[in-house]
């Protein structure tokens, strides 16, 4: 769904954490980060992450926008778009603005879409506030 | 006025010529200045130290990539933002490469069309870098800002770079107040071995190698570990040419 303007932002990553490199600590970065090794603690960015079929991420995981191959454990908070391929496994709540699940991923957690509920409470209530002001009049 | 020092090696005989070369060529583009030869008795700190107190105005090193990086921290030492430039001779001279310099000749027009940059540099403990820090993976670990730490899983090598002589990396800028972290782990497959790589910036790196192993800097001189890493933003003024490639 998102991977051609996925792969056009991860030319321009500004973080790789490749296979072989274990990570503890608050994972902290300003561009997009790529992750391919072992993280422990929790990330953030600002950009978009990508998490590689290799990957194992023990934290809670905060960005953007994400593309997840890997194994997660820990809440996921992505403030826009959030893929999960075959290979992806998030064991932990995740909130999205908007989610695309391939077949073959695991997720076993709670999902939240706060930004649809409020639209589509809001958009509730618009509506019985028009019917009550017909009945008025 | 301009101090040129050259690098103990150049006494050699088979450097006579090419000396003789540089001093006529400087001459002909009147930039001629004051010579000064490294020697068993007169460092290039002394020298240095010395000349200062004449407020030259600029500071030629002649050598290779050790006799900048020697240059460099005893200026800086001596907490005189002075403008430097650099003759390169004979071999390990990426450095002069990467500021678009290709040889001798090529240096001495550089040096008369005096084309300034600001760039910053690498703190390791006390000692100042230019190009970058490399040390091996083996029991090394690093604590990058303060907030994590990362450990190679793998043999390897850890290069913490300023300037990336080889230009294979357009985000690895000396301008920039960052220092890129590249850890580079080898790994052993049936036809070929491959190399997984990380990439990340920051500003401040504190590295411990477990066997004592030390670091290398401007692929010369050796730092021991454990070791703080960071970055002095704009330190050094250095004479470029057009050719560099930042």
């Amino acid at each position: 769904m998102f991977k051609k303007q996925e792969d056009a932002n991860f030319k321009e990553a500004e973080t790789i954490i490749g296979p072989s490199v274990k990570v503890e600590g608050d994972f902290i970065g300003q561009g997009n980060i790529i992750v391919d090794g072992v993280i422990k603690g929790s990330i953030a960015t600002n950009g978009n992450l990508r998490v590689g079929d290799q990957a194992k991420i023990t934290a809670n995981v905060a960005a953007a926008n994400g593309l997840i191959s890997g194994e997660i454990h820990g809440n996921v908070k992505i403030a826009g778009d959030l893929e999960l391929t075959e290979n992806a496994k998030i064991f932990g709540d995740i909130e999205a603005k908007s989610i695309c699940i391939a077949r073959g991923a695991i997720f076993s957690g709670q999902c939240s879409m706060a930004n649809g509920e409020i639209s589509k409470k809001t958009n509730g209530t618009k509506k019985d506030a028009e019917t009550t002001n017909e009945k008025d009049f | 006025m301009h101090i040129y020092i050259f690098d103990y090696f150049l006494n050699k005989k088979k450097y006579e010529a090419t000396i003789a070369k540089i001093e006529t060529r400087l001459t002909d583009l009147g930039l001629n200045g004051k010579n000064c030869h490294i020697g068993p008795l007169r460092s290039l700190k002394s020298i240095v130290k010395e000349e200062l107190r004449n407020t030259p105005k600029t500071i030629v090193a002649v050598g290779n990539n050790n006799t900048l990086n020697q240059l460099i921290n005893a200026t800086l030492e001596e907490d005189n933002n002075i403008t430097i430039g650099l003759i390169p001779v004979g071999d390990n001279n990426s450095i002069a490469g990467a500021l678009g310099i290709a040889d001798e000749d090529q240096a001495c027009n550089v040096l008369a069309a005096r084309l300034i940059e600001a760039v910053s540099l690498g703190k390791i403990n006390d000692q100042y870098f230019f190009t970058s820090a490399q040390i091996t993976n083996q029991e090394t670990i690093m604590e990058i800002g303060g907030k994590y730490t990362i450990e190679p899983t793998g043999p390897g090598t850890i290069n913490i770079i300023n300037l990336d002589v080889s230009a294979s990396n357009p985000k690895i800028d000396p301008k920039d107040a960052l220092l890129e972290v590249l850890v580079s782990v080898v790994k052993k497959g049936v036809l070929k071995n491959t190399v997984d790589v990380s990439f990340i910036q920051t500003n401040r790196i504190i590295v411990n190698n477990l066997i004592h192993k030390n670091f290398i800097i401007d692929e010369s001189i050796e730092v021991r570990t454990p070791a703080e890493i960071t970055v002095a933003k704009e330190k050094l003024k250095i004479i470029v040419g057009k050719e560099r490639i930042f």
